[in-house]
């Protein structure tokens, strides 16, 4: 991802709407794609995305450019607002998945059944995502999902890096574990 | 008959599947996995489940995102900046205090400025405790998990957890350089003789860990 234009920059801390249009354009999916993956939910991904740019325009007078690349700068502003929305949700149903987000990557080695089997299972694997603890389910978001290191994950849950592995090995063998319970009672697939 | 029960392979799973598990650890989980076909069946889902979680295509945001933020944006431009409301009335009670100890202290005899200079120190002594009380609870926390892995033989979490200390002082020091460009001398002093002392742990957790091993 390329770093932002310091003409966009300026004119985005101006309140130009025609620049935040460019600026959303530019940087919008990445931030969308965090937040529905916190969310779970279309409607309010938007929603979380929409407050994230807000915040990002209150402070975007901080950001410097020595500070590092602005897509980090934004991801990062991105990631605190994402956790936080979504440990404020009360209402911790499962949320209904887009079957459009959990779409099989067409893969040239393997045939129709396969492809299929494996798209099941992906589906499986994250409706049980959403049906796990907030606890074992962060770190997964990070790591997993979001490709950050352990690190960074840390830093972003406030926890400890040792509370960070161990939950997202918790996470992971609890996912593990379903699957492996899921083909003893029906056979190969998931 | 190998080194290592289910629960404990279990709990290296994750680090095996990344490449981050120390040689020993990894010869024993490999013993076991060789024994165990719970635990190979397990290990093998364990991927599956880390690569769907991984291979989660990227989604198209909504048509007409960009215009909706934009004028989001556009109308919190417009709105008063929301200022901090319960700093304001710390801040004013804090002046007041200070204004009312000046006059009392000013006006009363020696009997009086003794007993303000008590309530002073007093007061700081609290403060100091007050500003300082997460650190403590984080320290005995954290000194608790680090003596209960002792005690269970779990060398490796116990280096995570002092790993976790040292991270820990390390960004409580740069919070304190952060606040001030020219700290005070003399200043939380324990913090860097508490990092070297804390190398010093974790080299002797190490040497522990080797001749254990």
């Amino acid at each position: 991802m390329s770093d932002i234009d310091p003409d966009l920059l300026r004119r985005c801390r101006e309140g130009d709407q025609a620049a935040w249009r460019d600026l959303v354009i530019e940087h919008g999916r990445r931030v969308f794609n965090l937040a529905y993956r916190f969310m779970g939910r279309v409607d309010e991904a938007e929603d979380v995305t929409q407050e994230i740019f807000v915040k990002v325009y209150r402070a975007l007078d901080s950001y410097r450019p020595s500070d590092g690349s602005f897509p980090a700068w934004l991801m990062t502003v991105a990631r605190h607002h994402a956790i936080d929305r979504y440990r404020r949700r009360r209402d911790d149903r499962l949320v209904a998945e887009d079957p459009a987000a959990l779409a099989a990557v067409p893969s040239s080695d393997e045939g129709p059944l396969q492809s299929l089997e494996r798209e099941e299972r992906k589906r499986f694997v994250h409706r049980g995502l959403r049906s796990l603890p907030a606890t074992l389910r962060e770190p997964l978001l990070l790591c997993d999902l979001e490709g950050l290191s352990l690190e960074e994950a840390a830093s972003s849950l406030d926890i400890p890096l040792g509370t960070v592995k161990s939950r997202l090995n918790r996470g992971r063998l609890e996912l593990a574990k379903r699957l492996l319970a899921a083909r003893g009672r029906s056979g190969p697939t998931p | 008959m190998t080194g290592i029960d289910c629960a404990r392979a279990e709990e290296l799973l994750s680090d095996d599947y990344e490449g981050r598990l120390d040689a020993l650890f990894r010869g024993d989980l490999q013993a076991h996995l060789s024994s165990c076909p719970g635990c190979r069946a397990l290990r093998s889902a364990l991927e599956e489940v880390v690569e769907d979680l991984r291979r989660v295509p990227e989604m198209a945001p909504p048509a007409g995102l960009p215009e909706r933020v934009a004028a989001a944006v556009a109308r919190a431009g417009k709105e008063p900046a929301r200022r901090g409301g319960a700093f304001r009335f710390q801040a004013a009670a804090a002046a007041l205090a200070i204004a009312g100890t000046t006059a009392l202290y000013a006006t009363r005899g020696p009997a009086l400025r003794q007993g303000a200079r008590f309530v002073e120190r007093a007061g700081n002594a609290g403060v100091y405790l007050m500003e300082r009380k997460d650190r403590l609870v984080e320290d005995v926390r954290i000194l608790r998990v680090v003596v209960g892995a002792a005690f269970e033989g779990r060398l490796d979490r116990v280096n995570d957890r002092v790993e976790d200390y040292r991270r820990l002082l390390e960004k409580r020091k740069s919070a304190e350089q952060k606040k001030s460009e020219a700290p005070p001398k003399g200043s939380e002093p324990q913090a860097a003789g508490s990092r070297g002392e804390l190398s010093a742990n974790r080299r002797q957790f190490n040497f522990v860990e080797h001749q254990c091993g």
